[in-house]
């Protein structure tokens, strides 16, 4: 078989193994695309309404150009969508992967397609590339979708240079599908069977997302931020930790601040402890993802590895 | 045939009522201790209590986070349960290509479907009722909660909407399963339904609870209440106005949350409506159970296996 | 492949679990050409046996090789000379016959489609109806097609036989001798139902509880046995069982059964039969 007609055959294929599961995440995908850019478009509605009030101060119900909605409505509906963004690339790809492996082996099917395959790391191949890429493709979508409602709700800020929203758009979420795809393809294949598998798979992908919330601190040197910066200038800046500083200079243990802050209650004296923040700055946020890409992308080759490992020690039924 | 699924998520749920509870004794242990604390510390300031017994603090945020969490928990619990152990009732049997003996062994298709289904949907309602249990154990034992006895607070994560839930979204699944008889995108679709079911619900529980406000004054709120929206009463005319139309007139009332000739309302659903609300919603569910039942009833008699 | 066998055995045994042996100590060496019928009841170990040589499953003393490779070592290599058609093949209810077709061209380099076609047009079997919609016995046929367009020199059948009507049986026959004998290919079938393969098989492996009771050519083994009937004790008796009408009848050798009134030729079945009747516990004292 020619090159091109070997991929187009596999991705034919993938395409009617799974429908029933790649429709449900182009739903899924287009159903929030649509809700962000309509958010979008509601928010740049409030933007040119405050450029056009002639009262400055909280003009209209939004103050989008600060980052702020007072719209509650507008607002909850961001809220939502953005949640969404934000767990599609792990629900879309437990979803597809545990179907990948788990379905043959509880189906039956494997007893037909291993020995055909010959390698079962070249059937894995052409079983999990062609999901791989279509998952990608549908993922594409909302992860310009959400870079259009950033941009929208801080007009003022590049969404290339802007930490708001990490993790909702861009082309990470097309990264966290692919490293969870294989997360999950390695649980069905280890337990068989899609609904355990399943529940297993949604269980370590939240690990997995908890996780890479906890290491982006880590991915980048954080920087004290000046007390005195203005609001527009550090609106993007990725928050990672507080700090404590006494009146002397010295960095101080939170909970001794605390105690402090406790006792001084609506009555602070000159001895308070400064609270100091520190930030990755915005412009960092390209090398921020990159560094998050190579972890997942590291991650997602040892769970290769496991997953080649297992299914070629599994009984196919 | 679910032997995996059956461990897995009833023992989880048993572990999460288990939890519940060992934090609501934990929560009343400080509590307790806390306040032995306080009654024991002069105040630094007569009628302050800053800066006394920090040392609780700690533990304090701990429990209330664990509480939430857990709070939380309950919630899913009986979508999970239900969604999980439900499907693969009927979509299982068919995709494996079991039915066809099982359901000619049976006597009947009917007997064959009460004999399959019956112990997972008991198995599904006695774990959400120890998940509901302990909920309304977790619930009064919050700080929050304190001298508290009707309280919106944890809808959904307590009592009997726990188990009700639990069983309907099971009998949701066993249908689903029963008419797409692949248990993954019957799993997908049953999800699907239950999202939507749930904003439905939602939204004639948004309309109940309209029906149930009462307006009050902020500073007369009580805790037990749940605040279903805020507005703002015209002191002269005792006009009730919306937030937005009252800040969009008074743009001063944002910044400092004062105005002058207006008062602050808060449109409050009394506690006393919680169990009106619960049965209402049982009700409901039950009424859904059982025609997910006779559906998956109807589709286990006519379908080919 | 020269004239050393293309399937063997040494000392194979597998066990499942702590105490279920499927299979205890069996040596076999399978010639090259032919196909060879792998008989014997249910939970005889036939299945355990070819999943062996497919590396399913792993042995757990001895070992197994395919045209001389171990497949437990090098699965890809002993694939490349193997197509297997398993128990009950489960086709993937979302593809077509066409479909089948394609995933077997893309997952085993040089396929052979338009001869796994040509077998299934044979067949009548239309090309773009969807798998779920065959019969079992269109379903056999579509998973044989798939083995034979691999073209391997070695195949392997997992009772394909099993749940398929008379009809079907004779026509899954007649495609796979056909096949077989136009290629030079070498098959092993296996089947608890003897008269099936009696036509179809040039070889006869009796497997009873995990042990090999008999390897010989049919024709050796028509022609090497006979039954007694008269009930009279008999040297080279092999095992005794109850025959059509109710009375007891033994198979023996030939070379070793004294002449008399009571001996008959013996069927193929028969030949099973008392092989499996003396793989059971006591048959031994009872034959003789």
């Amino acid at each position: 078989m020619r090159p091109m007609r070997t991929a187009r055959t596999a991705l034919l294929l993938g395409w009617r193994l799974h429908r029933a599961e790649l429709v449900a995440v182009m739903i899924a995908a287009l159903g929030l695309s649509i809700a962000a850019l309509s958010i979008a478009a509601a928010l740049d509605q409030i933007t040119a309404d405050c450029r056009a009030a002639t009262v400055v101060v909280a003009p209209c119900g939004g103050l989008t150009e600060m980052g702020q909605i007072y719209d509650s409505a507008t607002n909850t509906q961001m809220y939502l969508a953005m949640q969404g963004l934000a767990v599609l690339p792990f629900a879309a790809a437990v979803v597809l992967g545990v179907a990948l492996v788990a379905r043959e082996i509880e189906q039956g099917t494997a007893l037909l397609a291993w020995p055909l395959a010959r390698s079962r790391g070249r059937w894995l191949a052409g079983r999990i590339l062609p999901v791989a890429l279509i998952g990608a493709l549908i993922l594409l979508v909302p992860a310009m979708a959400g870079d259009v409602l950033i941009r929208s709700l801080y007009p003022g800020v590049d969404p290339g240079g802007n930490f708001e929203g990490y993790g909702i758009r861009g082309a990470l979420l097309v990264v966290r599908f692919g490293a969870v795809l294989i997360l999950a393809a390695l649980v069905g294949a280890w337990i068989g069977r899609q609904l355990p598998a399943l529940l297993v798979a949604a269980v370590l992908a939240a690990g997995l997302g908890i996780g890479v919330q906890q290491v982006r601190p880590y991915l980048f040197e954080a920087v004290e931020q000046p007390q005195s910066i203005r609001f527009i200038d550090r609106v993007g800046n990725s928050y990672v930790a507080t700090r404590y500083r006494d009146a002397d200079g010295r960095w101080m243990r939170e909970e001794d601040a605390w105690e402090l802050l406790a006792t001084a209650g609506d009555r602070p004296g000159p001895d308070m402890p400064e609270e100091v923040f520190f930030a990755i700055p915005r412009e960092r946020y390209p090398d921020v993802v990159l560094r998050e890409s190579l972890v997942l992308v590291a991650v997602g080759g040892l769970l290769s590895g496991a997953l080649v490992l297992v299914i070629s020690r599994r009984r196919p039924g | 045939m679910q032997r995996f699924e059956l461990r897995l998520l009833i023992g989880a749920a048993l572990v999460l009522a288990v939890a519940m509870l060992a934090i609501a004794g934990q929560v009343r242990a400080v509590r307790a201790d806390e306040l032995a604390c306080l009654a024991a510390a002069p105040p630094a300031v007569e009628g302050s209590t800053d800066g006394r017994c920090l040392e609780f603090l700690g533990a304090r945020d701990l429990l209330d986070r664990a509480t939430l969490a857990t709070g939380a928990g309950a919630l899913l619990a009986p979508f999970v349960l239900g969604l999980f152990l439900g499907v693969p009732i009927v979509a299982r049997e068919v995709e494996h290509r079991t039915a066809a003996i099982a359901w000619t062994l049976s006597a009947s298709r009917r007997r064959w479907l009460v004999g399959r289904a019956a112990p997972i949907l008991v198995a599904i309602t006695v774990a959400g009722l120890s998940v509901g249990m302990a909920g309304e154990v977790l619930m009064r034992s919050a700080p929050w909660n304190e001298g508290v006895d009707a309280s919106f607070d944890f809808y959904g994560s307590r009592g009997p909407l726990v188990p009700a839930r639990a069983l309907a979204v099971g009998a949701l699944g066993l249908a689903v399963g029963a008419v797409v008889p692949r248990q993954l995108p019957a799993a997908l679709i049953g999800g699907g339904m239950v999202i939507a079911f749930a904003i439905g619900l939602a939204v004639v529980t948004d309309e109940w609870m309209r029906d149930a406000t009462v307006p009050l004054p902020m500073a007369a709120t009580q805790g037990a209440a749940r605040i279903y929206d805020m507005g703002v009463q015209d002191d002269a005319t005792g006009e009730l106005i919306s937030l937005d139309e009252a800040y969009a007139e008074h743009p001063e009332l944002m910044e400092t949350g004062e105005a002058p000739g207006l008062t602050m309302i808060a449109f409050v659903v009394p506690g006393t409506a919680y169990n009106t609300f619960v049965w209402r919603e049982t009700a409901i569910l039950a009424g859904g159970a059982v025609l997910a039942l006779a559906l998956a009833t109807l589709v286990v008699r006519v379908r080919r296996p | 492949m020269s004239g050393d066998p293309v399937l063997t055995t040494r000392a194979l045994a597998k066990r499942y679990g702590r105490r279920t042996w499927a299979l205890t100590g069996i040596d076999l060496d399978i010639p090259q050409g032919g196909i060879t019928a792998l008989v014997g009841p249910n939970a005889a170990g036939k299945s355990t046996l070819i999943k062996t040589w497919v590396g399913f499953e792993r042995p757990t003393r001895g070992g197994v090789t395919v045209a001389g490779i171990d497949p437990w070592r090098d699965r890809a290599g002993a694939l490349g000379y193997l197509g297997y058609v398993p128990q009950s093949p489960a086709l993937y209810d979302q593809l077509n016959v066409d479909d089948h077709l394609d995933l077997a061209s893309l997952l085993r380099p040089g396929f052979d489609r338009g001869y796994a076609r040509a077998r299934l047009d044979e067949l009548g079997i239309p090309a773009d109806r969807d798998a779920r919609s065959l019969s079992g016995g269109q379903q056999a046929q579509v998973a044989l097609a798939l083995a034979l367009g691999t073209r391997a020199p070695i195949l392997l059948l997992d009772e394909p036989l099993a749940s398929l009507d008379p009809l079907a049986r004779r026509e899954f026959l007649h495609v796979l001798t056909d096949a077989v004998r136009g290629d030079g290919a070498t098959a092993l079938l296996s089947s608890h139902i003897v008269t099936d393969v009696e036509q179809a098989c040039d070889r006869l492996i009796v497997l009873g509880v995990g042990r090999v009771l008999l390897h010989e050519t049919v024709a050796e083994a028509l022609a090497g046995h006979a039954m007694r009937t008269d009930g009279a004790a008999s040297s080279g008796a092999i095992g005794t069982f109850a025959g059509p009408s109710g009375d007891r009848v033994t198979l023996v050798r030939r070379a070793d059964a004294t002449e008399g009134d009571g001996l008959r030729q013996a069927s193929l079945e028969e030949v099973v039969l008392g092989y499996l009747a003396s793989g059971r516990p006591g048959a031994a004292e009872a034959a003789a």
